[in-house]
Parts: C-alpha cells; sequence; structure tokens
C-alpha cells in the first residue's frame, strides 16, 4: 500500500465519504488525481474563455456590461424605448432601470445611496436645489468635457451648471400650465383659442363662472392630499405675480428683508380665496388618481399643474382631448407671463462603474434619433436638437405663445427652495382648505420656513452669495 | 466502612481508589468536552443570524446614534459632530412635539381597541357552533393585507362610499371625506388600523383562550357563575400572558407605525395627523435633516424601550397575581 497523506485522508474520510475499513487508498488516489484534473481544466477553458472574449470585445470596438439608473415613472417609459433601440447596436449592454414615483422618493433613494455608497450610475429627474447641491458636493460628472451639451437648445441653463461645468442634460421644457378638458368645453359651447382664453384672474374667474353657469358646479379641481396638486396653484401665482412685482422676493426672505407672514404673500390667499368658491368641498382629502378621475369624467374641467401631467391622464384615457393654457393669475393681463423652464435632466454620477459606457448611452439618448423616441414616449417637449417626436395637440396653445414669442417667460424650477419648502407649503395649503385662518396659515409658514434656514444656514449663505440680483 | 452516606461491607483499596477516581475525572472530562462540542454547534447555528442581527439592527442603531450627534444633512460628504444640540433641539420643537402627541394618541387608542376587539372576536369566535374556522379566517385576513394596500383601499372607500353616506345622513365633515377634516383624520387612522389588526390578536387570544381548563368552567358553573363573572374570574385573568403579549406588542407597533397612516392621510390634513415616524422621514429626507432625524429616531426608540419595559412589569405583575 503507497503512503497517503493523513490530513487528505482525513478530510476525505470525515467529509467526503464515511470511513471504512477496508478502503482503497489506490481507488481515492485515482480520484482525487482525476478532481484535481478537472479543476485544472475548468480554471483554464474560463481564464481562456474571458481572454478571448475580452479580445473580442475589443476588436469589434463594443461597449459591455450594465448601468443602473433613476428614472420617474414617465421618463422610465421613454426609457425602455430608447434602451430598447440601443440595444440593437449594443447586444452586451443591460440597464438595470429603478423608478421612483414622486421627488421625495428619489431624494431618500439618493439619500440611502450616499449614505451607504451605493450611489445609481445614472439618474433622469426633476432639476432642483437639491441636484444642485449634488454637484456641488462632487456626486455628478462634467457631462460638458463628456461633449453631449453642443445638443441642447438654447435656454436658461442656470440649473443645470456649476461653477461653469454642466452636470445635467434636460430632456424637455417644462411649463406650468391651466389644464382642460377641452370635450366638455366643446359640450358646453366654449371654445378656447390663443386669442380669447384667460389672460388675467378675473378673466380666468369668470371662465370658471361661465362653465358653473353652464351646469358643472366645481369646475376647478385641487388634489388637497398631493403635494404637487395642493402646490400647484401657488407657485404658479409666486412664480408670476409675487414674482412679477419682486423678481428677487425669495432672496430677501432668506436676506431677513422679507417674510412670509408679508403681505404679497398673504395676498396669495386672498386669491385664492377666489378660486376656492369653485373647488368641491371634498377636495381636502383627495388625491391625484381621483382629480384625474373626476377630470377625465368631466366633474372637473380645470386644473393647474405642469404639463407633462397630460401623458398621466391619457393612460388612463386615451381618447380624451385636453387643452393647456398658460397660467392666469396676475390681475393685469399685460404682467402675464408663461411660466416654463429645463425640466427631467439626466445626470451621470461620478460612481459611475462604467462611465464610458454611461456617456455612450446619453449620448444615444440626445442624438435626434434617441430623443425623438424618448419624447415620442413621454411626450414631453424636446430640447434636443434634430428631434422630430410629436407634441401632444394639448399643448397647441402653449406652443403658439412660446414659439412666437408672445409672453415673456418666467422661469419654472429656477427658483430655488430651501429643502422642505415644499412640504411645508403643502401643510399651509391643507390647513387653509380645511378652514384655518390665513393669519395662522402665513405665520406658520414663516416659521417653518426660519426653522429651515436656521437647520441649514450653509444653504442659505450659498444661495444668497451665487444669486444673481434681478 | 461507611462512604457516601452507604454502608460498604468490604474495604476499597488505595489503587481501586485511585481507577475510580480517574475513571470518574475522564467522564466529566468527556461530558465537558460534549457540552462544549454542543455550545459550539448551538453558536454555530446562531451565528448566520446574530451576524444579520448585528449587520441589520445593531449596526444601524449605532449608525443612527453617532449621526443623531451630527449637522448631516443625507446629501453633503461632510458634517460637524454637534453632539447632544440636535436632542436638546427636540424637546422645545412644536413642529415634533405635535406629530409627538398623534403618536401617543395613536398608541393609547389603537393599543386599547385592538385588544379589546381582538378578546371580543376571540371569544366571539370561540363561541359560535358552527363555521368557526370560516369566522376566524375572515377576521385574520385583514391583518396579512398590505398596510399601504389597505390605505388606499379605505382612502378610497372614505372618498366614495362613506362620501355617499354623509350625504344621506346630511353630516357635511362625511359627506366631505372624513380623512379631509383635521378633527377626525387621526381617529380615521385608529380606526382603520384597528380594522386592520384586530384579527392578528384575536389568534394570540385564541390560543390563550385553549389553554384554559374547561375543569375551572365546570367548577364554576357548579358555583353558579354567570356568563360575565366567568370571563371576569375565570377567562380573563387566564389571559393574562396573552394579554401582557398583546399590550407589548400593539403599542410597540403603533409607536413605529407609518405605511398605513401615510397611504390613508398622508399626515394630513396639514399635520392632523402626522404620526413621529413621519416627523423622522420628513426631517430626514425632505427637510435634508438627518443628523435631526436620527435624533427623533433615537428618541423613537427610547420611548419605546420605556414603555415597553414599563408594561411588561405592570403586566407580568398582573400575571403573577393571577397565578396565585
Amino acid at each position: 500500500m503507497k503512503r497517503i497523506d493523513i490530513d487528505t485522508f482525513v478530510i476525505y474520510t470525515v467529509f467526503i465519504k464515511k470511513p471504512h475499513k477496508t478502503y482503497d487508498f489506490k481507488r481515492f488516489r485515482k480520484e482525487r488525481s482525476m478532481k484535481k484534473t478537472l479543476t485544472i481544466l475548468l480554471c483554464a477553458i474560463l481564464v481562456i474563455g474571458t481572454f478571448l472574449g475580452s479580445i473580442s470585445v475589443a476588436t469589434a470596438e463594443e461597449l459591455s456590461g450594465s448601468f443602473h439608473i433613476l428614472a420617474g415613472v414617465t421618463s422610465s417609459l421613454g426609457l425602455k424605448a430608447v434602451f430598447a433601440e440601443y440595444q440593437k447596436t449594443h447586444p452586451n449592454v443591460e440597464m438595470d432601470l429603478v423608478t421612483f414615483e414622486t421627488v421625495t422618493d428619489f431624494e431618500t433613494l439618493m439619500t440611502t445611496a450616499i449614505a451607504s455608497n451605493t450611489m445609481p450610475d445614472m439618474y433622469i429627474h426633476q432639476l432642483s436645489s437639491v441636484t444642485t447641491q449634488y454637484a456641488q458636493e462632487g456626486y455628478l460628472m462634467d457631462l460638458g468635457a463628456a461633449g453631449v451639451m453642443d445638443q441642447l437648445i438654447d435656454g436658461d441653463t442656470s440649473l443645470i451648471k456649476y461653477n461653469d461645468w454642466y452636470f445635467a442634460f434636460p430632456m424637455t421644457t417644462a411649463v406650468s400650465v391651466t389644464l382642460c378638458n377641452k370635450d366638455v368645453l366643446d359640450s358646453l359651447g366654449i371654445e378656447l383659442t390663443v386669442d380669447n382664453y384667460p389672460k388675467s384672474m378675473d378673466e380666468f374667474i369668470a371662465l370658471l363662472q361661465e362653465v358653473r353657469e353652464k351646469g358643472i358646479e366645481y369646475p376647478y379641481g385641487i388634489a388637497g392630499a398631493d403635494a404637487s396638486s395642493c402646490t400647484a396653484w401657488p407657485f404658479q401665482y409666486m412664480y408670476q405675480v409675487i414674482y412679477g412685482k419682486d423678481p428677487n422676493f425669495y432672496a430677501n426672505v432668506l436676506k431677513g428683508e422679507k417674510t412670509w407672514d408679508g403681505e404679497e404673500f398673504r395676498g396669495m390667499f386672498v386669491d385664492y380665496d377666489k378660486i376656492r368658491e369653485y373647488v368641491s368641498l371634498d377636495s381636502t382629502a383627495k388625491n391625484m388618481d381621483s382629480l384625474i378621475g373626476d377630470f377625465i369624467m368631466g366633474k372637473t374641467v380645470f386644473y393647474n399643474h405642469v404639463g407633462t401631467g397630460v401623458k398621466n391622464i391619457h393612460v388612463m384615457d386615451p381618447d380624451i382631448n385636453i387643452l393647456l393654457l398658460p397660467s392666469s393669475f396676475t390681475a393685469d393681463p399685460a404682467d402675464q407671463t408663461i411660466i416654463s423652464g429645463f425640466d427631467e435632466a439626466f445626470s451621470i454620477t461620478t460612481a459611475a462603474a462604467n462611465p464610458e459606457l454611461c456617456v455612450d448611452f446619453l449620448k444615444y439618448c440626445v442624438s435626434p434619433e434617441g430623443s425623438t423616441i424618448f419624447n415620442d414616449v413621454t411626450g414631453y417637449i424636446p430640447t434636443t436638437k434634430g428631434c422630430t417626436s410629436h407634441v401632444d395637440p394639448a399643448y397647441d396653445i402653449v406652443m403658439q405663445v412660446m414659439q412666437a414669442g408672445l409672453l415673456p417667460n418666467s422661469p419654472i424650477l429656477s427658483r430655488q427652495w430651501i429643502a422642505g419648502y415644499k412640504e411645508l407649503l403643502k401643510s399651509g395649503c391643507q390647513n387653509w382648505m380645511a378652514g384655518e385662518s390665513v393669519d395662522s396659515i402665513v405665520t406658520s409658514i414663516s416659521e417653518q420656513h426660519t426653522r429651515l434656514m436656521d437647520a441649514d444656514p450653509e444653504w442659505v449663505q450659498n444661495f444668497l452669495s451665487s444669486y444673481q440680483w434681478k | 466502612m461507611k462512604r457516601n452516606g452507604v454502608k460498604h461491607d468490604f474495604p476499597i483499596s488505595l489503587y481501586e481508589r485511585s481507577i475510580m477516581v480517574s475513571r470518574s475525572d475522564a467522564l466529566i472530562e468527556a461530558s465537558r468536552r460534549a457540552q462544549r462540542k454542543n455550545s459550539l454547534l448551538e453558536f454555530g447555528i446562531l451565528l448566520p443570524a446574530l451576524i444579520f442581527y448585528i449587520a441589520f439592527v445593531i449596526f444601524p442603531l449605532l449608525g443612527g446614534f453617532f449621526y443623531s450627534l451630527t449637522d448631516w444633512n443625507g446629501v453633503s460628504g461632510n458634517f460637524n459632530i454637534v453632539h447632544i444640540q440636535n436632542y436638546g433641539m427636540i424637546l422645545k420643537d412644536r413642529y415634533v412635539l405635535e406629530p409627538l402627541m398623534n403618536t401617543f394618541i395613536y398608541a393609547f387608542a389603537t393599543t386599547i381597541l385592538l385588544n379589546l376587539f381582538g378578546l371580543a372576536m376571540a371569544l366571539g369566535a370561540e363561541r359560535v357552533c358552527f363555521g368557526k374556522n370560516a369566522f376566524r379566517t375572515l377576521f385574520f385576513i385583514p391583518s396579512v393585507l398590505s398596510a399601504i394596500v389597505v390605505g388606499y383601499i379605505f382612502n378610497f372607500l372614505f372618498s366614495s362610499v362613506l362620501s355617499g353616506v354623509g350625504k344621506n345622513l346630511n353630516w357635511p365633515a362625511m359627506a366631505n371625506n372624513l380623512l379631509g377634516d383635521k378633527q377626525y383624520a387621526l381617529a380615521m387612522g385608529i380606526l382603520v388600523a384597528t380594522w386592520k389588526g384586530a384579527g392578528w390578536y384575536m389568534v394570540i387570544y385564541i390560543a390563550g383562550l385553549q389553554g384554559i381548563d374547561q375543569s375551572l368552567y365546570d367548577a364554576a358553573d357548579i358555583d353558579g357563575a354567570t356568563g360575565w363573572k366567568k370571563f371576569r374570574y375565570v377567562t380573563f385573568p387566564l389571559l393574562a400572558p396573552a394579554f401582557t403579549i398583546n399590550m407589548v406588542l400593539a403599542a410597540e407597533r403603533a409607536f413605529k407605525e407609518y405605511d398605513l397612516v401615510f397611504a390613508l392621510t398622508g399626515g394630513g390634513p396639514g399635520r392632523a395627523s402626522e404620526l413621529i415616524s413621519m416627523t423622522i422621514y420628513n426631517e430626514s429626507f425632505t427637510n435634508k435633516r438627518a443628523g435631526y432625524g436620527s435624533a427623533l429616531g433615537i428618541v423613537l426608540f427610547l420611548i419605546i424601550v420605556a414603555i415597553t419595559l414599563f408594561q411588561m412589569k405592570v403586566l407580568r405583575g398582573r400575571e403573577d397575581n393571577a397565578r396565585d
């Protein structure tokens, strides 16, 4: 009998085979050597396979791998369509898409990702002060250096630039509007054109009254439980009326020269009260789906939101005809503005595992071909050169106004707010809808805003130091 | 010769004694070895769970405590250590104290109602002659549903079905959706939580009821005890362990409640139904005050621990009394 290493024997007998008094060591050695040979062969195949694979990738100069991207619901649909096309020429690329629903969901995902060092490779999200903060913290790549910014049409770039470098590529121009159910208006014999649509608060109220007289008791809708819907009208009012009177309003608030309980902001609730008469009494707890449901059924004819909401309505009712109108909340029609600005922008994070791949995909997304697919699916107003996507007819009046330059632009989202402001405005509006007095609401908003400023003095300082006074 | 209290007729030689001692030493050693091996095995079995517990509970808890001592905004890579400043701020922050008060009201009410309905359902389901299992299943189903789903379903019910009922009853608050009324929003959250959770507590009470010896009821019958007296003097005292578990769990869960009320009211209108868990989320993620949010999380943890210990002390005492 040949000598055998005792450790091997023990391992073999204890873990692989039960000990046996008349064990055949010759067979054991043979089996062991066979296993060794097989293992070496397998390793060799793997190494050679990887080597050959890398050669084939290199020779074809084809990108491979996967990238992890975050996107909102509508943008996700667009991304899937664009990626399906992209994959035809890049079969070895995979997209790991995570869809979020709200701005808060996105910010929560990002905060946890930052804390755990697991940031996504890319994201497409609404531009805001928070995305600028990501750029300030060095989490985002310079897209100018990546050579994609040439594709962007002219526009206000204040929210996509930091220290003269671009950290985001916007895929749409968002317009804050009044959405109208055109089918209901047609049935009531009301035709709105670029000439006769309401251009001031009084004209809008008159339109609401006309619709009421023709049989719809509560023609204006608010989803009080939804932060975006609840704050849509106040934000539009602020952009048009408050900023119209004082373009530096927010900077003055941050500087301590103006307050939220001052006359300007108080005045907003006076005007909101004029509209409240046309809002159904069950609106405080209404969510966005219920509001859209009411809109489709014709119980509600008007509501204020961002124009991209058209897509969500068409998901529920593809046949409905919608009309978007520029907001009309100023007292004088001459002061009316159109509220629009770049929105839903791509960014690549500095944590991207495969930045070349991300840049390549982004280049495809912003190319005439990619952006046409993207905007056709999302229904967004395109921002890329050469894009030939179809814009929803709902935008007819808005597009005429924008293209003819009939109204000055009041940039949406370019107004940066301290983190948490939207939430406290939502609470204030809900309380107001629930019957709380204007005094109590503006005092509370003012107090809470000061609380947010005290919590983040650095943000206030940064805002004021980089603010361009108008 | 007498050894270990036993009288031996023959003496044991030193040699024999030494053999016996060495044998018993060997036995003790072997038994210790076996014990050690068992302990190692048990530890090995426990190890994966322990690793997960440390990784997903202890580590985040310590991390949360660390962040609670900072002014981290949840985005920046930099932050300052502010020691206990965040904790000091909580005490005078009315935008935190209001949701905290809501949470106490919510926890108090749901703990009482869940146990009341859970017990009533358990007694009822045990007494019915037919369809006992059907009733149990029916009562238990809501507790296996997702809180988010229940929240959205009731949101729909309040805005449509109950709104219609309110219109017929000419009750404006109900007609215009009770969830949109600051007076009723939190109360509606409590009711929906009770509807959803009572079945779970019922199961624990059923287990407790089944453990009560029938002979006690027979003896009570002989003594002429009525239904209420049997419940008061037999059933309820002997349900003490189930009662302890249910009270502790109901309170602890209520303090941590988030999803159901979020789906139902979103904390509104205004902040009328906002619970502290929502405030923690809002402060951490919406207001970008992750350090402050972490401090709130730690405070909530301490509140839950204190209330649980208090409940355990009081209810365990009651259990002892019941046993006596």
